[in-house]
């Protein structure tokens, strides 16, 4: 058993590869993550004290215990498993409940996991989950609004205030697009051109259709541990989790005068401020880029760059993967894809593999400590709810 | 949900007709004199529940942000225009669908004032026209955000 507080370390990481799996569920999607993730960590289903599973659970076999179901098929019964359900940041509230229940010495070995079946076709509740707007069915879903027009709302702001050009949301997308190209797991693997996405189809003006990502299928998993389990895990560096930070919306009926409140400011002041770190100590950043104009807000949200000088901080190329502080080097939710609840645990996938230096061509060179920022749902102009953790290689 | 009126159904949950015209409804507490919408029976400032009033919400505001959809949402025809209206006098912010926006290069623009009204906003998949509150964009700048707006 661990010790209350203890240091906690991500020993194996596992995912399919994201992309459209017409003729996978739930189950099958989550055994194959599961699978990885032990077999990179060297860890048997006995080791596993506690598992925990996010999922929004838009696919039939995953409205109810997700988690036994789906750890069932690695041979993980008997112990406590738990499912999350956060909207798109499900998957990195699994991964948070998990390093709390080790660090509160309660468990020394847990599993995180996250999955989303998209695309099957009994996926009628994907309408429904369109009317949710993002989070609040009642008020805002049943009257059009949907997550691209959350973001395309935001774009206007911007592009109103002179803090971006049309061109800058192309840019993300170029470059996401690009460093997809890079990922073999990643849901597109095709580059793309400024022009191509400022000549796609409308969907929420000013966003167009590469402005936004696309319906994933997958899962990923992730095996932690406690600094005493530590020594049972040596296939790969370590990779300690300084923090993980969680914080709610407050809405923009609490600060009328602004849409879109500080949810991921705080988030992440909170995650620099327990960590003892700065953004300057960033080595590269894996954020929800669910719209381009997501990673622009969280460019400067993440404490970047002043939120005025965002376009151009992103026009001089500082958040491309030979830039200054790459971000979203595996293809991002633009690239890789956002399966709603695997997308955290697919995130820390890539975290930990660039900071083995296993990430292939698309290593940031170098890297040592990373930024996770992982978002979700939306409801009277403001975020539901975003994580923040920062992890280190701790060899 | 919604009550037959004309045979339509109305989601008269958050809204009133009055002869005066609709009037959207909210709370606000008698201690704190925060507004808030759709109704609360307890004010989340003050955490009491004795305090708070039927209050119906300012007729007239102007828009924060907005966007076009062309992309098709349940019931609702394509493009449709939506947004978030600032309530000044109720120091306020809610989310909703525009009407009378086109042409969109002279309506739509953040700081344009608009009216409260109420029409069919979508039909429900067995038929059903829905009705709505919806904010009218009156085609001229307001001046009432000049202070404080980002």
């Amino acid at each position: 058993m661990g010790k209350p507080g203890t240091d906690v370390y991500v020993v194996g990481v596992g995912m399919t590869r994201f992309g459209v799996h017409i003729d996978r569920d739930v189950r099958d999607l989550c055994e194959e993550a599961l699978f990885e993730a032990m077999q990179d960590a060297g860890a048997y289903p006995d080791d596993i004290q506690a598992g925990y599973i996010g999922t929004v659970g838009l696919a039939w076999d995953a409205p109810i215990m997700a988690g036994q179901i789906a750890f069932e098929q690695v041979g993980i019964t008997g112990i406590p498993i738990t499912r999350v359900e956060n909207a798109c940041g499900s998957g990195s509230n699994a991964i948070r409940e998990a390093w709390l229940a080790i660090k509160s010495g309660e468990y020394d070995v847990a599993l995180a996991c996250g999955v989303e079946c998209m695309n099957r076709p009994l996926q009628d509740q994907i309408p429904r989950f369109a009317m949710f707007g993002g989070g609040d069915a009642m008020m805002e879903g049943t009257m059009g609004l949907f997550p691209p027009g959350i973001f395309a709302m935001v774009a206007q702001q911007y592009l109103s205030a002179g803090w971006i050009k049309r061109e800058d949301l192309a840019l993300i997308a170029v470059k996401n697009a690009y460093h997809g190209s890079l990922n073999p797991k990643a849901h597109f693997q095709r580059t793309l051109t400024v022009e191509q996405v400022l000549e796609a189809r409308m969907v929420c003006y000013p966003l167009g259709l590469l402005d936004c990502c696309p319906m994933t299928d997958g899962a990923a998993a992730i095996v932690m541990c406690s600094k005493e389990a530590l020594p049972r895990f040596k296939r790969h560096p370590p990779v300690r989790i300084r923090t993980i930070t969680q914080v709610s919306g407050t809405y923009c009926q609490a600060n009328p005068r602004e849409f879109v409140a500080d949810t991921v400011v705080r988030a992440a002041q909170e995650a620099y401020r327990k960590s003892g770190l700065t953004p300057e100590d960033m080595d590269f950043v894996e954020c929800h880029d669910c719209f381009t104009m997501a990673e622009i807000v969280h460019t400067h949200d993440l404490g970047f760059c002043r939120k005025e000088d965002v376009g151009r901080f992103i026009r001089e190329g500082h958040t491309r993967l030979d830039g200054k502080i790459p971000f979203s080097v595996s293809g991002g939710l633009m690239s890789k894809g956002h399966p709603l609840g695997a997308t955290g645990p697919g995130q820390y996938n890539e975290m930990v593999l660039q900071l083995r230096g296993e990430a292939g061509k698309r290593q940031v060179r170098g890297a040592r400590v990373g930024l996770h920022e992982n978002g979700g749902g939306f409801r009277h102009g403001d975020t539901g709810i975003v994580c923040v953790s920062i992890l280190e290689r701790a060899d | 949900m919604g009550e037959t009126l004309k045979g339509l159904l109305v989601v008269e949950k958050f809204f009133e007709r009055t002869p005066g015209g609709p009037v959207l409804v909210g709370s606000k507490c008698e201690v704190c004199r925060r507004v808030w919408f759709p109704k609360k029976k307890v004010c989340p400032t003050c955490f009491r529940n004795d305090t708070m009033v039927v209050h119906p919400l300012a007729r007239y505001g102007e828009i924060v942000t907005y966007s076009i959809s062309h992309m098709s949402h349940i019931g609702i025809p394509t493009p449709y225009a939506f947004g978030y209206v600032y309530l000044p006098d109720d120091d306020i912010t809610i989310y909703t669908l525009f009407k009378d926006w086109q042409p969109a290069e002279a309506k739509l623009f953040i700081g344009q004032q608009l009216e409260l009204c109420y029409d069919v906003f979508r039909e429900d998949p067995w038929g059903n026209r829905i009705i709505g509150y919806m904010y009218r964009c009156l085609g001229t700048r307001s001046h009432i955000g000049e202070h404080g707006r980002q």
